[in-house]
């Protein structure tokens, strides 16, 4: 038992720099269910990452052999690069971007009358780890869709929003308008790990194997 | 230039290039059916001399396309053809031609194919069979057989090295390094050259010395491209990293750049090109990222700003904006660019008032008058909406303009609001190149600003964006700001200011000025975005294929309504119409390619040496005796600079003295021209050539003459030390016309069905039968004329029996100007109105003059420098004109136009239809240009000769499949019933005249007069000593060629050019006699092949003797022609020349003179062209041939050295 309790320090760094052949030694810190998936925090003993378990492993969680505190050996794993913009850095000529921001604010769900029916609208704001602020708008379908998701104080990475310039400008020039093609995903927090809250590790990790 | 909205055809074509991609699969099996069945006759695009053994050497090397099969109708126009050839023996006894010419053989064209009617008379290739058997020419029978029946062995044997000859050519096409092939030259590529890309050029020598003006633009071959997702072996320890491995296209050094965070998702291939913004390390890296450096791809693909900033929303319509011409006119965009104009020239008033603007806006309308009544705009609604933005348009001065005055401006959330004040505008609808960025723009307004924040205050300069729609939020907004940043790019590069990073936006409607301040991370969207652009530019260039649509929010296309109009647009066309236009559109985008490398070196200042592997461009200096002048009678004001060229030191001090070369001749009057400085400053201004000669350019400017961020105090002094380049601006919109034209051609209407039958179908074209009316005015007309000969007459009835198209074939001297001035005049009896057209200005302008002289009425559309002085009276000028009833007015009431064939998208012409097209030099005009006019007709006349030079093309794979191949050239081989031939010719006398006869055009030309017939060149004076010499200049000579291999006269190559000194000694020698004895000296004129030699033997001749290669003798004549033929080496391999093959050209050399013509060359070199070699023999036979020896040559040295000796 003393040999498990070692973790491999290091290995999330590693990992988050698609080295391979790796079979880390790693904590769960949480797992919390997401789009039929369970989402898993990593911890290395420095550091924290994120993964998602493929769909073979969701039987472990359910029989509470996977939870916060557990211990696994991961034995494969995927890499899948996402990276990240700073709020600072959109711009409605850029394509391709995902923030990761938490909510600070968020508006209740407006229902809006006008000549084409009625309507569903929500906003929120959103500050990332640099200091960015922006708002973000929902419309109908997507307010339908993400009202329910956005909770204040939860950090999110979101993509495939429209940048705007703003109407009000505030805090940003630009503002977000999500619709339904928008791409808004919980992002892991390390809660449980005080000491690295502030983790740099930006990358999720999948097929998450145990050893036992 | 008329504003063009963007809907309709450009919307069209993106429905048809989709139906291009529908249709694919299906023509693919068609394709395999046909080649199953090997029933239908496949039809080659090349057309050469020989079609029958020919056809079989293509097929091995080109895919043939299958165009239409053989037709029952087609062999039934074959016998129709046979008939009216023999109804044209009979006519021809009738002529009262010389007694000679009577014996005309009649022998058809050999060669020909089986399926083919072999009795066509106006089918290529020129005849072989000159010489007549006394049988045949007793029996009056024509012979049907093919080549090897011409019974003489060596017929055939000619016949098959003419063959072999052009099988060569077609192998392996060796071209001299002369101007006018450049293009072509780089095309073929150079052994030498390490560049693998089409578009990239290389360039081996190193500058000596490094620009202090501006930075030299380095364009670089990626060679490889990696991409690294482990960081452990990086010097930047990024990942994941796009690592580009680059050669230096000048220095030939090797780079390699880093491409992480956003650039890393380039898409960047091995043999691209592109451009570094940033600094290289020591170890030649530079790396790339969301903080620092850009990279450009294919930056010599100049994309306008605006189009990188529209092409967010849509990026195929931006592709396809980029290719095609846009011919719809808009009001509210033409109100845009009133507005513009009236707030632009506010900007340079020191005061502008009220009054002041209102008058403006009076002007601004005039000057415009022509685009309204293309709009169909109110004259008065549209003065009041330029007179109600006056106060707003003077509040905006009264804020900005005042330094005193100040006004607030909003430059975004982190640089917060500053004060800002125009210090001085220094230019408005200022053109930028900025090929380091590759982009380029026209800036409503450059000004330099005084800004204040905070308590500092600093100048910058600054572009000012005007913006008079009513979307000032929102996606356009977002497109406006694009448009602001982009343009501090341009000015970045055009100021050599690294500094610009703030602009202005100024929204009319809102009255309200934004700040826009260049962010980082837009700059990195916008980049990449113009990248990802020319990528897809690039490749519908290369492949035709676009960007996909973009699908409709929840929706498909039943409910979205597009299906039903996809269909509507596209269910006419066929899979052949399909194929049609694939082809043609890849053939204009093979041309465009070639005019895009020639574009390219304008972007290549590089210092003339004589190692240069391209021929030096010319360097001017500012002529300061007269300083500039300014010219108010166009449209706008233009303002007028004289250049002198520049003398360059010699580099050897052995070179004989100062080596003087005349100016350019790929210039000409009229020629669009970009200036640029040697020191590295590109595009400083464009403009037009106004005159030239040896030694000097007048060009006109549309705005003062100025160095870019110079100081304006010392700005004349500036101009004057500047050493400046003159390029050619190869107009790419003339590509995008062409391409519109394509388009247009297989739109749903009736008239453009019409004409693809015509055209594409090639359905046989009607004429009236039965005979005319006899009450015809126009029938008339024609009887009452006495001068016309009876193939005028013929081809005038030809004419007014046509009702789909009728083939004027003019054989060089036969009256087709004279012809067509009466058909013009028989139509106008009829109440027909007609349009003229042609390739070139000057051609219309020769026409429209002679229908001056004949007293007819006619509207000239072109541009003012272009139109001919006699002719611009005939132009719409605001004087006359003043209002939009007076334009309609005027197009209702007039029945002839001239315009060029690109011309004709003029606002003049937007709402005007013509009942017939006249297009001259139809035989010059490649296909896509022709449609245009076409268009605007309902029926149309070809006029032209296909055995003189083809249509210029540069691209030799475009020519080869088909461009080469005039409309007029692929119509006459279709449909020989509706050629009618002008063979009576009034130029060359009978001996001149019997070499095209025999070995081009078979014997159909005839004199037209006995006195032309028995022309003499008239001289006075002593004759030399030697007795050959004085044969040389005989006038009872009507030909000779003087053989030179005796003496002998090697040709001498010099850096890929080619020349021979002493051809051209003997050439000025007769030229100089000639003057001597009392022939003018616009009588005289030499024709050579080669640049070089036209360039040598103008030394040694009078300067107002013409002196020019064969394809700028194409139209002209002299009563004396002396051709310096160049070519002359030791052992007697084929010369290699793709210019002496060419049997066009050959063709033009010898229908130039009207009495004499003196050929001088080495007969043996010549001998191994097929075609020169039948004409040396046929000048032998006659004892035209003259053989010089050393002796002669010598005794011309002494004459010449003594004559010198005498001045």
């Amino acid at each position: 038992m003393a040999a498990a309790a070692e973790l491999s320090r290091g290995a999330v760094a590693a990992m988050s720099r698609m080295e391979q052949g790796l079979r880390p030694v790693l904590q769960v810190t949480d797992v919390r269910p997401a789009a039929g998936r369970y989402l898993v925090a990593l911890f290395d003993g420095t550091k924290s990452g994120q993964g998602v378990l493929v769909a073979s492993m969701a039987h472990l969680v359910r029989a509470c052999a996977i939870r916060a505190g557990t211990i696994i050996r991961v034995l494969d794993y995927l890499c899948i690069d996402t990276s990240l913009t700073p709020i600072a850095a959109l711009s409605p000529y850029k394509c391709k971007w995902t923030i990761k921001a938490r909510v600070t604010a968020k508006s209740g769900l407006q229902h809006l009358s006008n000549d084409r029916g009625e309507a569903k609208f929500f906003d929120f704001d959103l500050l990332d780890e640099q200091g960015g602020e922006m708002l973000a708008k929902c419309f109908s379908s997507a307010a339908e869709k993400f009202y329910g998701l956005i909770e204040v104080d939860k950090v999110y990475l979101i993509s495939r929003g429209l940048v705007k310039p703003a109407q009000e400008p505030f805090n940003s020039d630009y503002e977000l308008a999500l619709d339904a093609s928008a791409s808004v995903e919980l992002a892991i927090m390390q809660g449980s790990s005080p000491v690295h809250a502030a983790s740099g590790a930006n990358q999720r990790l999948s097929r998450a194997m145990s050893a036992h | 230039m008329a504003p063009r909205k963007r809907t309709g055809a450009a919307g069209w074509g993106a429905c048809f290039e989709e139906a291009c991609g529908l249709a694919a699969v299906a023509a693919g099996q068609l394709i395999k059916q046909s080649q199953d069945d090997g029933g239908g006759e496949v039809v080659t695009w090349k057309i050469s001399p020989v079609n029958d053994r020919l056809r079989m050497v293509t097929s091995r090397q080109m895919t043939g396309m299958a165009l239409h099969p053989c037709s029952n109708n087609e062999k039934h126009s074959s016998v129709e053809s046979t008939k009216k050839w023999h109804s044209s023996l009979l006519g021809m006894s009738r002529c009262t031609a010389s007694a000679r010419n009577l014996d005309m053989c009649g022998t058809g064209p050999g060669g020909c194919d089986g399926v083919e009617d072999t009795q066509s008379p106006f089918r290529t290739p020129p005849s072989l069979s000159y010489r007549c058997s006394e049988q045949q020419l007793n029996g009056g029978v024509v012979s049907d057989g093919g080549p090897e029946q011409l019974g003489a062995g060596e017929h055939k044997k000619a016949l098959l090295d003419l063959l072999d000859q052009v099988e060569d050519a077609i192998m392996e096409e060796e071209l001299p390094a002369d101007g006018e092939n450049k293009g072509e030259q780089l095309i073929n590529g150079d052994p030498k050259n390490i560049s693998c890309s089409p578009i990239a050029d290389s360039d081996q020598n190193v500058p000596s010395q490094k620009s202090l003006d501006a930075p030299p633009f380095d364009s670089f071959l990626v060679l490889e491209v990696s991409e690294k997702h482990k960081g452990d072996n990086l010097p930047c320890d990024r990942y994941p990293v796009k690592v580009l491995r680059l050669l230096n296209e000048h220095g030939g050094k090797e780079h390699a750049v880093h491409l992480c965070d956003e650039w890393f998702h380039s898409l960047i291939s091995p043999g691209d090109t592109v451009s570094v913004i940033g600094e290289f390390t020591d170890h030649g890296i530079c790396i790339i990222d969301h903080d620092k450096n850009l990279v450009i791809v294919h930056p010599e693909l100049l994309i306008s700003g605006t189009r990188v900033a529209s092409s967010f929303h849509c990026p195929r319509r931006s592709v396809l904006d980029d290719r095609l011409k846009s011919n719809e006119y808009s009001t509210s965009a033409l109100i845009g660019t009133l507005l513009h104009q009236v707030f632009q020239a506010g900007l340079l008033e020191d005061v502008p008032s009220t009054q002041f603007l209102e008058q403006q806006a009076k002007e601004v309308l005039l000057k415009n008058i022509e685009s309204l009544y293309a709009c169909g705009a109110s004259e008065s609604n549209t003065l009041k909406t330029l007179i109600e933005a006056v106060p707003k348009i003077l509040n905006w001065y009264k804020c900005f303009m005042k330094v005193s005055k100040c006004n607030n401006v909003n430059f975004g959330q982190i640089e917060g609001q500053k004060t800002v004040g125009v210090v001085e505008v220094m230019d408005i609808e200022e053109m930028a190149w900025a090929p380091r960025y590759g982009l380029k723009g026209i800036i409503d307004a450059s000004i330099r600003s005084r800004v204040s924040c905070n308590g500092s205050s600093y100048d910058r300069v600054m572009p000012l964006e005007f913006k008079t729609g009513k979307g000032t939020s929102g996606q356009t907004a977002v497109e406006h700001t694009a448009q602001v940043i982009l343009y501090t790019l341009l000015m970045t590069e055009r100021y050599l200011n690294k500094d610009i990073d703030l602009g202005l936006l100024y929204y009319l409607h809102t009255d309200q000025t934004l700040g826009i301040k260049v962010k980082r991370s837009d700059l990195i969207g916008l980049i990449m975005r113009r990248n990802e652009l020319a990528t897809e530019i690039l490749k519908a260039s290369i492949s035709q294929s676009f960007p996909p649509m973009i699908q409709a929010h929840g929706g498909n296309a039943a409910t979205s309504g597009l299906g039903d109009l996809f269909d509507n647009l596209v269910n006419h066309l066929t899979v052949a119409h399909h194929t049609f236009l694939k082809h043609w559109d890849r053939l204009i985008d093979l041309e465009a390619r070639v005019s895009q490398v020639k574009k390219k070196e304008i972007f290549q200042p590089h210092h003339s040496n004589t190692g240069s592997r391209h021929s030096s461009p010319s360097y001017f200096v500012l002529d300061v005796t007269n300083g500039h002048s300014i010219d108010s009678s166009g449209k706008s004001k233009r303002y007028i600079y004289t250049f002198l060229r520049q003398k360059l030191q010699p580099e050897t001090a052995d070179q004989p003295g100062e080596h003087v070369e005349s100016v350019d001749f790929s210039l000409k009057c009229g020629d669009s021209v970009v200036l640029s400085t040697k020191s590295g400053r590109i595009a400083v201004a464009n403009g037009y050539i106004r005159d030239l000669s040896r030694a000097h350019i007048t060009v006109s400017l549309p705005r003062r003459l100025r160095l870019p961020g110079s100081n304006s105090l010392l700005e004349q002094g500036d101009l004057q030390c500047e050493v400046w380049r003159i390029d050619k601006d190869e107009s790419v919109s003339s590509f995008a016309t062409m391409r519109l034209n394509l388009v247009q051609l297989f739109a749903e209407n009736p008239q453009n069905s019409h004409l693809r039958k015509l055209i594409v179908d090639l359905e046989a074209p009607r004429f009236d039968s039965g005979g005319l009316l006899s009450q015809d005015p126009a029938l008339s007309y024609i009887q009452s004329l006495p001068n016309l000969n009876n193939d005028q007459q013929r081809s005038l009835h030809k004419i007014l029996a046509a009702k789909d198209y009728a083939l004027i074939l003019g054989m060089p001297g036969t009256g087709k100007t004279y012809t067509m001035v009466h058909a013009v005049k028989s139509l106008l009896m009829r109440g027909e109105s007609i349009l003229l057209t042609s390739y070139t200005n000057s051609a219309i302008d020769n026409l429209l003059m002679k229908l001056k002289a004949e007293g007819v009425d006619f509207l000239r559309i072109g541009r003012h420098e272009a139109v001919h002085p006699d002719v611009k009276g005939h132009c719409l000028s605001t004087t006359d004109i003043q209002s939009v009833d007076a334009v309609k007015a005027r197009m209702e009431q007039v029945q002839v136009v001239g315009v060029t064939c690109l011309g004709i998208y003029h606002p003049l012409l937007a709402h005007k239809k013509f009942d017939t097209c006249i297009m001259d030099e139809a035989g010059q005009i490649t296909l896509p240009v022709s449609l245009g006019p076409l268009m605007l007709a309902t029926k149309f006349v070809l006029v032209g000769d296909h055995y003189q030079l083809p249509p210029l093309v540069q691209s030799s794979e475009a020519r080869e499949n088909g461009m080469g191949v005039s409309l007029f050239w692929r119509l006459s081989e279709a449909h020989p019933q509706a050629i009618s031939a002008l063979r009576c010719q009034y130029r060359m006398s009978s001996g001149i005249m019997e070499l095209s006869n025999s070995l081009i055009y078979g014997n159909r030309l005839s004199c037209g007069s006995l006195e032309i017939a028995n022309a003499k060149l008239k001289l006075s004076g002593r004759g030399p000593v030697r007795l050959k010499l004085k044969e040389i200049l005989n006038p009872d000579r009507a030909v000779v060629f003087a053989n030179t291999d005796e003496v002998p006269a090697f040709e001498a190559k010099e850096h890929r050019t080619v020349n021979n000194p002493t051809e051209a000694l003997i050439v000025s020698w007769i030229t100089n006699e000639l003057l001597k004895r009392g022939v003018a000296q616009d009588g005289v004129g030499i024709i050579t092949p080669y640049n070089a030699q036209a360039n040598l033997i103008q030394q040694h001749v009078d300067a107002s003797v013409e002196v020019h290669t064969i394809d700028k003798y194409q139209g002209r004549d002299k009563e004396c022609i002396i051709v310096s033929f160049v070519r002359s080496n030791g052992n007697t391999r084929a010369s290699g020349s793709s210019l002496l093959g060419d049997w066009h050209r050959i063709n033009v050399v010898l229908t130039r003179a009207k009495k004499k013509l003196i050929m001088v060359g080495s007969a043996a070199t010549l001998s191994t062209i097929p075609l020169l070699r039948l004409m040396i023999e046929k000048v032998a036979e006659r004892g035209g041939q003259l053989d010089l020896t050393n002796k002669d040559v010598q005794s011309i040295r002494e004459l010449t050295s003594s004559r010198l000796n005498v001045q």
